[in-house]
């Protein structure tokens, strides 16, 4: 039993379509393909607070999980109204503002993410249980059977199964992907208007 | 749980080779050394079945030179190799007698010391066979061993084995291991 019952699930649908297949083995390629899911759909985002310090431009950004920045995704500063702020990440992990601030600001930087070790205690890979109820019995599942099954000299060795899960995989990838980039929303966009034109604090006209 | 143990592999081999009555055809120092080559061969052909693992099991059989009652040192004609602290000991001949719990405290030379005292007798010329407690091997894959241990001996040049009868186990291994289903 792993901590999500959605991957318990998709354990349990893996099993019997790989006969021979060896749970640690399992849970190997459950880890690679969790993490090529992420890496490719940009679809875990956390948003880390950064108390900026005068003249200081560069920051550590540390998320709360367990995990690996792959990218800064936006950098906003809160006191100034949720205007965006000019920043860079050249090191996963170390924030470099553009312009070293001249006062000290709160800044919400938000950073797309990826699984890292050490996995839960029954060898799953830690993330967020939407993730797992979204992606387990779609995306995932299809990426441990094309992996599995594109394995040579095995029991369950079938290439011909294996590019038809692994396509599948990478339209899952892509879905994902556009998902995060419309937060979600059908047919919706995530963009929003540049925040120095935000006219929320004009009371005149 | 069925071979959950080295001693389980060696009675289930010998039922294979038509070999449970003693004297044996078949030595357990041979049937050990089927079963350490089974991992090493299982290594090969599946590495995923020891993923994590960096050293792999094996196990050591040698016999006793002397009769050893309600004691815990046990006495070999050779200094035994392979033997460290903390193994487990398995008496193959007279089961039972040497507990499940009980393991190397201290090799030295031609004699062991274990950590407990024993529940009976261990006869001179009981096979002695050290190593881990548990056969760390799936379940899907413990009958392939048997079939491993029981083809390597059948091909043995000798007037009781068979040459069709080894290469038929040896196949089955390795089809468990690889083939298709």
């Amino acid at each position: 039993m792993s901590y999500s019952p959605a991957i318990d699930r998709m354990m349990a649908s893996v099993r019997p379509r790989l006969p021979g297949a060896l749970d640690p083995a399992i849970q190997n390629e459950f880890f690679i393909v969790v993490d090529e899911f992420l890496r490719g759909s940009l679809a875990w985002q956390e948003c880390v607070d950064v108390q900026t310090q005068v003249g200081l431009s560069e920051y550590d950004v540390v998320p709360d999980e367990s995990a690996i920045i792959l990218q800064l995704m936006s950098v906003e500063d809160k006191t100034e109204g949720c205007v965006g702020v000019q920043a860079g990440m050249p090191t996963p992990g170390v924030l470099k503002l553009q312009n070293p601030p001249t006062q000290t600001d709160l800044l919400k930087v938000k950073v797309s993410l990826t699984i890292n070790a050490p996995t839960s205690s029954d060898g799953f890979p830690l993330v967020p249980l939407w993730l797992c109820d979204r992606y387990a019995q779609t995306a995932w599942l299809d990426g441990v059977l094309g992996k599995m099954m594109s394995q040579p000299a095995k029991p369950y060795s079938n290439q011909v199964q294996a590019l038809y899960h692994l396509r599948r995989f990478r339209g899952w990838v892509s879905k994902a992907k556009v998902a995060a980039q419309h937060a979600n929303v059908y047919r919706g966009q995530n963009w929003q208007y540049p925040q120095q034109f935000n006219v929320r604090h004009w009371h005149g006209g | 749980m069925p071979l959950d143990v080295i001693t389980d592999y060696i009675s289930e081999a010998r039922t294979l080779l038509q070999d449970i009555d003693a004297p044996y055809r078949f030595s357990t120092a041979d049937i050990i050394s089927s079963f350490n080559f089974a991992v090493m061969e299982s290594r090969r052909l599946r590495q995923d079945m020891w993923l994590g693992v960096t050293s792999l099991p094996a196990y050591y059989a040698v016999a006793t030179t002397a009769s050893m009652t309600n004691g815990n040192t046990l006495t070999f004609a050779a200094t035994p190799s392979g033997v460290v602290f903390g193994m487990y000991v398995f008496d193959t001949d007279t089961p039972n007698v040497i507990q499940a719990t009980n393991t190397v405290s201290a090799p030295t030379g031609q004699t062991v010391v274990l950590a407990q005292i024993v529940n009976g007798t261990v006869n001179s010329g009981d096979v002695i066979v050290f190593g881990p407690s548990t056969v760390a091997i799936d379940v899907q894959y413990r009958q392939a061993f048997v079939y491993y241990i029981v083809g390597s001996a059948e091909m043995r040049d000798a007037e009781s084995t068979q040459d069709a009868r080894a290469s038929e186990f040896m196949q089955a291994f390795k089809s468990t291991l690889v083939g298709a289903i």
